[in-house]
């Protein structure tokens, strides 16, 4: 069930928020022994949420589509007086004294917040073993990942746990988890939904965003989210659009396809899902437009140092405690430590330069397309592919709109093997074009 | 010392991703003029004291 079918039936009296609720903790009590999304269950407050969505409902209080809705936050989001681990022991004990941005305006839609959920360590990762609170498993093959380093986030969706979650996404980690278990994932562009409250990871990589069953459910979700906070200095004041897609169709819709990068680096089964994908697309209407995109492997190399130098220092105040890390973790740290200032500042100005070459990308195309990662969700444990990095292998396509700071969505697409997600990505602030584009390919499957 | 490591081995590996990464970097560099700016701008809000 979507957010929407399930805010009709809010509506109809046929269902009332606390039952929603209490199918949403029946199926988590049932799958955290296996799949291990969820670090903290928040059921007292979830009943209380409830109960007065209902009573506000009885009473013609309408706070709109998510007024009722189960969903759950990935471990970053500040939440006052309810345990914010990142899923770290250095947070283990965090209890903040404030609410995120994000959690405040969920809270004021109506939405009942059930839990907080499992996460790679500080979101610095993509695998979702964590060493502190459990590896968590892919629901469509527990021997997988379910990527990361939103794991938890997307494994509560795709499972059926909860309508929606909002994740964090620094180097793909809302896209690639959702390419991974099956579900939707949206990256807005930066600025477009404050951090305020959220633990960083990274100072200029991080973006927070919706992990969905649905297209339309991701654009009643950022509907909720997105605006200005005076709160985050990255904060933009460009209006927010309403992004729900309407009836459009792909007739005439100028798709890009990038010549090089991202096709020939797909494996087979993932390739002939894109390939599947971009016909049904041209089968109803839709014009390829091959374009050349600026270099994404130089942009990966740029978003990869500036994300060592950057996490290094927001971790500074907690270096000291080594054995508090993971081993992964630790190790990216101290890389962090070894990169000369001068690099991270001309990362930093080359950063720029490719966000002023992609800007004319959409002179010939409204979006562009790809597979959201190269490969199917690894094995757990699994550390290399072909001989390349696991994490830099699954992250190449999803990280070079991070370093642009371009909104992105991966949708499901249909695949002969392990999920696999299709990525549309637009201009700044184009987050409509974006969903209303990804809208129309998911269901056009 | 930068990084106090309880091994060779891992100080090695941390070294060796390093200058892999920075190598790979470097090249990049002749892509530069002196009139780009980092992408890191100072917001409105930060100039004004918010």
């Amino acid at each position: 069930m979507t957010i929407e079918q399930a805010a009709a039936r809010l509506r109809t009296r046929e269902v009332s928020s606390v039952e929603l609720v209490q199918e949403s903790l029946r199926k988590i009590r049932e799958l955290q022994p296996s799949l291990n999304a969820f670090i903290t269950i928040t059921a007292d407050l979830a009943f209380d949420q409830a109960r007065r969505a209902d009573d506000e409902l009885a009473r013609g209080i309408d706070r709109g589509p998510l007024h009722g809705i189960p969903y759950s936050l990935k471990d970053v989001f500040s939440t006052k007086g309810i345990r914010t681990t990142c899923g770290s022991k250095i947070f283990g004990e965090y209890v903040p004294e404030l609410d995120s941005a994000v959690y405040e305006k969920l809270s004021e839609a109506g939405a009942v917040l059930v839990g907080k959920n499992n996460m790679h360590e500080l979101a610095y990762g993509i695998t979702s073993n964590n060493p502190h609170f459990g590896t968590i498993r892919n629901p469509r093959n527990t021997e997988c990942i379910p990527g990361g380093s939103s794991g938890g986030s997307a494994v509560a969706v795709a499972s059926d746990q909860v309508f929606f979650s909002i994740g964090t996404d620094t180097g793909g980690s809302i896209r690639l988890p959702a390419a991974y278990c099956g579900c939707v994932g949206l990256k807005p562009t930066s600025g477009r939904v404050s951090r305020y409250g959220i633990v960083p990871l990274d100072f200029s990589l991080d973006h927070a965003g919706p992990l969905t069953r649905s297209v339309r459910d991701a654009a009643l979700v950022m509907n909720a989210i997105a605006g200005h906070d005076r709160r985050d200095d990255t904060s933009s004041r460009q209006p927010v659009s309403d992004y729900v897609p309407g009836d459009g169709s792909l007739v005439g819709r100028r798709l890009g396809i990038p010549e090089t990068f991202f096709r020939e680096r797909s494996a087979p089964v993932v390739g002939e899902a894109f390939d599947l994908a971009l016909k049904a697309a041209v089968n109803r209407g839709a014009r390829l437009v091959p374009v050349k995109v600026p270099s994404p492997a130089e942009i990966n190399i740029i978003g990869r140092l500036i994300l060592l130098v950057e996490a290094t220092a927001c971790m500074e105040p907690y270096l000291m405690r080594r054995g508090d890390f993971g081993e992964d973790i630790l190790m990216l740290l101290d890389q962090g430590k070894l990169i000369p200032g001068a690099d991270y500042v001309n990362a930093q100005r080359l950063r720029r330069l490719y966000q002023k070459q992609w800007a004319k990308v959409w002179e010939h195309c409204e979006v562009v397309l790809t597979p959201s990662a190269p490969i199917e969700a690894p094995l757990i444990g699994q550390t290399t592919v072909n001989g390349e990095d696991v994490r830099a292998v699954s992250t190449q396509f999803a990280r070079p709109f991070n370093v642009l700071g371009l909104p992105a969505v991966s949708v499901p697409i249909p695949a002969s093997g392990l999920p696999v997600g299709l990525q549309v990505a637009g201009k700044a602030f184009g987050e409509r074009e974006v969903i209303e584009i990804g809208n129309l390919i998911f269901t056009a499957q | 010392m930068l990084i106090d490591m309880p091994d060779s081995d891992s100080a090695a590996k941390t070294v060796a991703a390093v200058e892999a990464l920075t190598a790979a970097f470097r090249p990049l560099l002749t892509q530069l003029s002196p009139d780009l700016e980092p992408a890191v701008i100072l917001s409105e809000a930060a100039v004004s004291g918010e």
